[in-house]
């Protein structure tokens, strides 16, 4: 994961022996100078609000009053880590997470490894194929409303296929059916960028690797597994991290298609987290939830890049 | 992509039988993974176009029986929807301007520049990125309230921008990492300066990269709901994604006028995405083939 | 059914949108980007919003915030008010400001939790009123009655009453009713029902779900959840129960039980299940939906949403013994921070002149009056779907029925419908899915006090 953190940059150049004293303070100065004004800036809209964010959380603040927050200690987290609704929304968040990871992932996956092959049309089948990530969310999710509308959906006509369907399922008030409608939405939404990024990693694979190995008499899945994973290694790994985040963060679909229902099945911690502060204006405590959240994301995140430097450890 | 295009031709001029099969299996797959992907966008359209007694209707006709078009004159005549684009447009142009400028300084610094302190830079990135954005929304409304910036299409913009920069620059950095060493050393023995090698050199070699960057932050903005439904709270400034979600929860917005306003509030991401295509694959995946 | 279903969209703004947007795409191309972007206040800005254009800009300016100024009939009423007062005022400019409904109580709630409202005279949900009262964020208004001579004032102030002053002003009460489709009631030779047990029987004899006929609609899905709750607090009346009293919910009460129960039946034998609130409303809309729990100021919406509809229109009496039904209040408002309180408070007064707040009321087609004296019998004559369903009927507010859940009305719902939720979808029983609600309500209450 380093790749995302940055370490893993291109080495700069050696610096030219001949330049002035000045001209040298100057290029030490640069990065420093070209990069202040974005940690001022994502300081100032994102670092900042945080620390607000979690010292609000060891606050209780009064609805509509103007009464200052009361400093509460660690009263939030102690009502959070007793709360099972809190552990059950974790549980959540993290199959849907995973799930997506796993879906989204194997599809682009599969996709891009079709895409690697010549065929006709293929300039055009891409095209489709990248529809979804074009298409904003809030579409989408009026798209699929309608499609699964259990009076007038279309999927309902594949569904009534199925031997004993006779009845259109409702897809989105059985808790296992909308999770796993969720899933597949987000993956929807979310594969064609994968599978791009899969693809250009594809394309990078010297063909000699392939055609040595054909030599030797590799069938097409050592090819795969022993070829095509380990090339394209980083990549994958990187994307996992990506779709991590991304469908951590998933608020959109989920929030406007089951708000979290039924029976808090699909109820992630960001839907949660609003919920809590706009539903039950429980702002404080809300806060307290959105630094759980971050925290997980967090060590999920340091739990990559420690896989990383170990591997690049390894390797070296 | 070039050399792969041309294979197409030898590929498939050797047609044993078994290579026949394979090529059926492989058009084959590809039809039905192209056809499930496009499905929804289809019947967005079919929906869109068609008046909606033939969709409401179970079973509802895969074909299209009737095409119509009142349904767009009625949204645009019964909904403020191109005040709604205008502020969609207005944001995500921002925002992805934004992003140019930002992610550039950014990803120079990450990728060509040699200096301590750069892998604190990344981190910071990387962990700006994870946040839930929900978790910060109200400390940001406080924060905007006081500074008076509420109820301004460009505050939203710096807020979308500030979001969705960590990837920008991400994106950036794997395009600037693949502009040769040679290259850039040449340029400073020739006396250019580090900035000056920077514009000169490096922007113009990576010009996808800032196509994917701009696509990238223009989506991000015109996709965003959250915070747009809570930071413009005047009519006059709401954006697409929100005004849609109101058309959501009226319930007598006939269906084929919704789905209009869906198609509506797509199409120019499509459009965006289609003209810059090209530039969009080699721009995202440079970082990616690095590794 | 609920309050932002019944809006429209107003002509003349959308008209004002597009001349705005067409001017500004021209600025497009370059400099103009950043000019088109300014915050509120600047002139560019102005020309968009729903203010009729009388501004002559030295006018004291005081911002009306409301959801329904693009609501049909009751936006357009509203406006011609508003230019009506701006004209009579030489010192005085009130600016409508529209805020979509399902974004009006979350944005007042954020603006309240960071300690200042926005808007100089808002209206606000019954939900909404007493949090904002209890917070001490609003100013008096009995000077209002006083200086009108309003003497006769609905019951349902009360709730909105502190320490002997009165902080908000009903605009608009809405009540539920049943509200049924004449053709299809004479199509299955069908007569209202009396009892709750009737009702259920002919709500399953107007069914047939091989032909997409469905007895009854009502919001049923998490995912709406406002709407859902909205709709599901009338269901404490059939056996004449109450959701809470003080501080404790009697979510496990006979009545409520009961009530829900007959609401599961109803889902059970009549209702298009999983159809989401704007699916019931166009099943509705086209026949295939024979009755459903409405508000009356839907009703209002359907003459211009459904022509062909209205005319079938009929409510029935309340089908239960004790002829109640919920009656929600909308009350007007003025921002204790505003600096404009004194002209608010003017408008305000206009606005509830006797004469003024019938004419108001009469435009919007609402059939509940505030001030009961105000009501003309001539007007309520003419709407063919008032009797009996509308009318006769005693009326209770949300504030009777939740107890002092009425402070945290949505989070207490939000603890009804998602258990509730588990009967309709995951088979649990009634008994079971309210007490685990009970005890999370409970815990609320615990926490809130």
């Amino acid at each position: 994961m380093s790749e995302l953190a940055g370490a893993s940059g291109r080495a700069g150049r050696p610096n030219q022996s001949e330049t002035s004293p000045r001209a040298r303070r100057r290029r030490y100065l640069l990065p420093f100078a070209l990069v202040l004004p974005i940690v001022l800036y994502e300081g100032l809209l994102i670092v900042y609000p945080i620390a607000q964010g979690i010292y609000g959380s060891f606050t209780r603040i009064e609805l509509a009053s103007k009464n200052p927050p009361v400093w509460v200690g660690w009263d939030n987290y102690e009502r959070m880590f007793s709360d099972p609704a809190f552990w059950k929304v974790i549980q959540t968040t993290l199959l849907f997470t995973a799930l997506v990871i796993v879906v989204a992932l194997s599809v682009g996956l599969f996709t891009a490894l079709l895409f690697n092959r010549p065929f006709h049309f293929r300039p055009v089948a891409r095209g489709m194929l990248m529809m979804p990530w074009a298409i904003p969310e809030v579409p989408v999710v009026m798209i699929f409303i309608w499609i699964l509308s259990p009076q007038f959906g279309v999927v309902n006509i594949l569904a009534r296929l199925l031997p004993g369907v006779t009845q259109n399922p409702q897809w989105l008030q059985v808790p296992e059916l909308a999770m796993g409608w969720m899933v597949l939405i987000s993956s929807w939404k979310a594969f064609p960028f994968y599978s791009l990024v899969i693809l250009a990693a594809l394309q990078a694979i010297p063909q000699e690797l392939y055609e040595a190995a054909k030599v030797d008499g590799a069938n097409p899945l050592q090819l795969f597994w022993r070829i095509t994973i380990p090339s394209i290694g980083t990549t994958l790994e990187l994307l996992v991290v990506l779709a991590a985040i991304f469908s951590f963060k998933q608020f959109t679909i989920i929030f406007l298609m089951t708000g979290g229902g039924p029976s808090g099945a699909t109820e992630t911690i960001v839907i949660r987290i609003f919920n809590t502060a706009f539903r039950f204006y429980d702002y404080s405590y809300a806060t307290a939830l959105g630094v759980a959240g971050f925290v997980v994301s967090l060590v999920v995140a340091f739990f990559f890049i420690l896989m990383q430097a170990r591997r690049t450890q390894e390797a070296a | 992509m070039a050399t792969l295009e041309t294979d197409t031709s030898a590929t498939l001029r050797k047609q044993t039988p078994r290579r026949i099969l394979g090529s059926i299996g492989l058009y084959l797959t590809v039809a039905v993974v192209s056809l499930v992907t496009i499905f929804p966008v289809y019947w967005m359209m079919i929906s869109a176009f068609q008046p909606s007694k033939y969709i409401m209707h179970f079973p509802p006709p895969l074909l299209p029986q009737e095409l119509t078009f009142y349904q767009f004159a009625e949204l645009f005549g019964e909904r403020p929807v191109a005040l709604w684009l205008r502020n969609s447009f207005l944001i995500a142009t921002m925002t992805m301007l934004l992003c140019m400028a930002l992610s550039v300084l950014g990803a120079y610094a990450l990728s060509s520049l040699r200096w301590t302190g750069r892998n604190l830079f990344g981190l910071f990135l990387l962990i700006t990125q994870m946040l839930p954005e929900i978790l910060i929304l109200i400390p940001l409304f406080v924060i905007y309230r006081r500074l008076n910036m509420l109820n301004s299409l460009l505050s939203l913009a710096l807020i979308d921008a500030a979001f969705i920069l960590p990837i920008c620059i991400w994106i950036l950095k794997g395009v600037f990492d693949n502009v040769p060493p040679e290259v850039l050393d040449a340029s400073v023995v020739d006396g250019c300066t580090e900035l000056g090698a920077l514009w000169r050199i490096v922007l113009p070699l990576s010009a996808p990269g800032l196509a994917a960057v701009a696509v990238v932050a223009f989506f991000f903005a015109w996709n965003e709901y959250l915070y747009a439904g809570i930071m413009l709270s005047s009519g006059q400034y709401m954006p697409a994604s929100v005004g849609l979600s109101t058309l959501k929860a009226i319930a007598q917005t006939p269906v084929e006028q919704y789905m209009a306003a869906g198609l509506v509030f797509s199409v120019l991401p499509v459009a965006f995405y289609l003209s810059m295509q090209r530039y969009i694959v080699s721009g995202l995946t440079a970082g990616a083939v690095k590794g | 059914m609920s309050d932002h279903d019944v809006r429209q969209q107003n002509e003349a703004r959308s008209l004002l949108n597009r001349r705005d947007f067409l001017r500004n795409a021209t600025a497009l191309a370059g400099i103009g980007l950043l000019a088109a972007c300014a915050p509120a206040g600047q002139p560019d800005a102005e020309s968009g919003s729903a203010a009729p254009a009388v501004s002559t800009g030295k006018k004291q300016q005081v911002r009306y915030l409301s959801w329904w100024f693009d609501e049909g009939n009751r936006g357009e009423t509203w406006l011609n008010f508003v230019t009506e007062f701006n004209e009579s005022q030489t010192e005085i400019e009130v600016v409508p400001e529209n805020i979509p409904f399902d974004q009006y109580t979350t944005k007042t709630i954020v603006g309240a939790q960071s300690g200042q409202l926005d808007g100089d005279i808002i209206m606000a949900t019954p939900e909404l009123a007493p949090r904002l009262i209890q917070a001490d964020l609003l100013v008096p208004l009995d000077d209002v009655l006083t200086r009108n001579n309003i003497t006769d004032l609905s019951s349902a102030h009360d709730a909105l009453r502190k320490e002997g002053n009165l902080y908000g002003l009903d605009m608009v009460t809405v009540a539920f009713g049943i509200l049924y489709n004449q053709q299809r009631y004479e199509e299955a030779n069908i007569t209202p029902a009396k009892t709750p047990d009737e009702w259920v029987e002919v709500s399953a004899a107007l069914t047939n779900r091989d032909e997409q006929k469905y007895g009854f609609f009502a919001t049923h899905l998490v995912s709406e959840a406002s709407d859902f709750w909205f709709q599901l607090e009338e269901w404490c009346m059939p056996y004449d129960g109450i959701w809470a009293e003080g501080k404790t919910p009697l979510l496990t009460s006979d009545p409520i039980i009961k009530g829900l129960k007959l609401f599961k039946q109803m889902y059970d034998v009549a209702m298009p299940q999983g159809a989401d609130n704007p699916t019931g409303y166009r099943l509705f809309q086209t026949g295939a939906v024979a009755q459903g729990l409405y508000v009356s100021a839907a009703v209002g919406a359907f003459t211009k949403d459904a022509p062909e509809l209205y005319p079938l229109l009929r409510s029935a009496p309340i089908p239960w013994e004790s002829n109640k039904s919920i009656a929600r209040i909308h009350p007007m408002m003025i921002n204790k921070d505003s600096s404009v309180i004194e002209e608010a408070l003017e408008f305000v007064t206009y606005m509830y002149k006797p004469d003024n707040y019938r004419r108001m009321v009469e435009g919007c087609q609402d059939v509940i009056f505030a001030q009961p004296s105000a009501a003309r019998q001539e007007y309520l004559d003419n709407l063919e779907w008032l009797k009996p369903g509308f009318s006769g009927v005693e009326y209770v507010t949300p504030f009777d029925i939740v107890g002092d859940f009425v402070f945290n009305f949505n989070e207490f719902g939000q603890i009804v419908i998602t258990n509730f939720a588990d009967v309709l979808n995951a088979g649990k029983s009634v008994e079971d899915a309210m007490e685990v609600a009970q005890k999370q309500a409970e815990e609320l209450a615990e926490r809130i006090s």
